[in-house]
């Protein structure tokens, strides 16, 4: 009840309307949001936040054996969304390039959650490039475009 | 247990009826948040009865 008074509340507040497609009752649509709000509730952890974005940027190497692995079945078959670490998901990727990122626990263990229980969107490692490969670009042109994600 | 699962069903269904008498009302409409307060309202008059349970919302969506 906590749950549904706290959606209506916090919606209501935040816009008059949505689009059917924008589904806010589904977690991977309210965990942008809630980043947000934590955003304006601690400074440090938007500081935390701006320093892993631009981690995921160095992670160029990381990010670019992560998506040819998946793209050519490395790991057989596994689940980009798997909240779980496992091998070829998004969060095991996060999950490295936070290890090499100096920011407090607290804020890895937030952004960690955002991105596997919380999902923030639905997409997953690799899927921009395995795109692009059938589309026929360039191998360079296939990692640029990935880190865009 | 029969009254557990009256209750039960009497819940759902007024959640339900919430949703659908909506929806028929503002068809073809835009949707606005507000539009949902039948429903929460249904919500919030749901009880837990028996065992201290607590009413757990929600729903994971995978893609």
């Amino acid at each position: 009840m906590d749950s549904i008074n706290a959606h209506y509340e916090i919606l209501k507040s935040l816009t008059k309307t949505v689009r059917s497609e924008d589904d806010p009752f589904v977690e991977h649509y309210q965990t942008p949001v809630i980043l947000e709000i934590l955003y304006d509730e601690d400074e440090k952890f938007k500081k935390s936040m701006e320093i892993f974005i631009q981690a995921i940027g160095k992670a160029e190497a990381l990010i670019g054996r992560g998506s040819v692995r998946r793209y050519g079945g490395f790991y057989g078959p596994t689940c980009v969304v798997d909240f779980a670490l496992i091998p070829g998901s998004t969060s095991n990727v996060v999950n490295r390039i936070l290890k090499e990122t100096d920011i407090p626990k607290e804020h890895k263990q937030a952004i960690l959650a955002a991105k596997s229980w919380g999902m923030n969107t639905s997409y997953g490692i690799g899927d921009v490039f395995a795109n692009e490969a059938e589309k026929g670009s360039t191998w360079q042109m296939r990692l640029k475009r990935k880190l865009k994600w | 247990m029969k009254e557990l699962y009256e209750k039960m069903i009497d819940e759902a269904m007024a959640a339900q009826r919430a949703d659908v008498e909506t929806v028929k009302r503002k068809r073809g409409q835009e949707f606005v948040i507000e539009d949902t307060k039948a429903y929460v309202d249904a919500a919030n008059k749901m009880r837990a009865m028996g065992i201290k349970a607590k009413l757990f919302s929600g729903f994971m969506w995978i893609q």
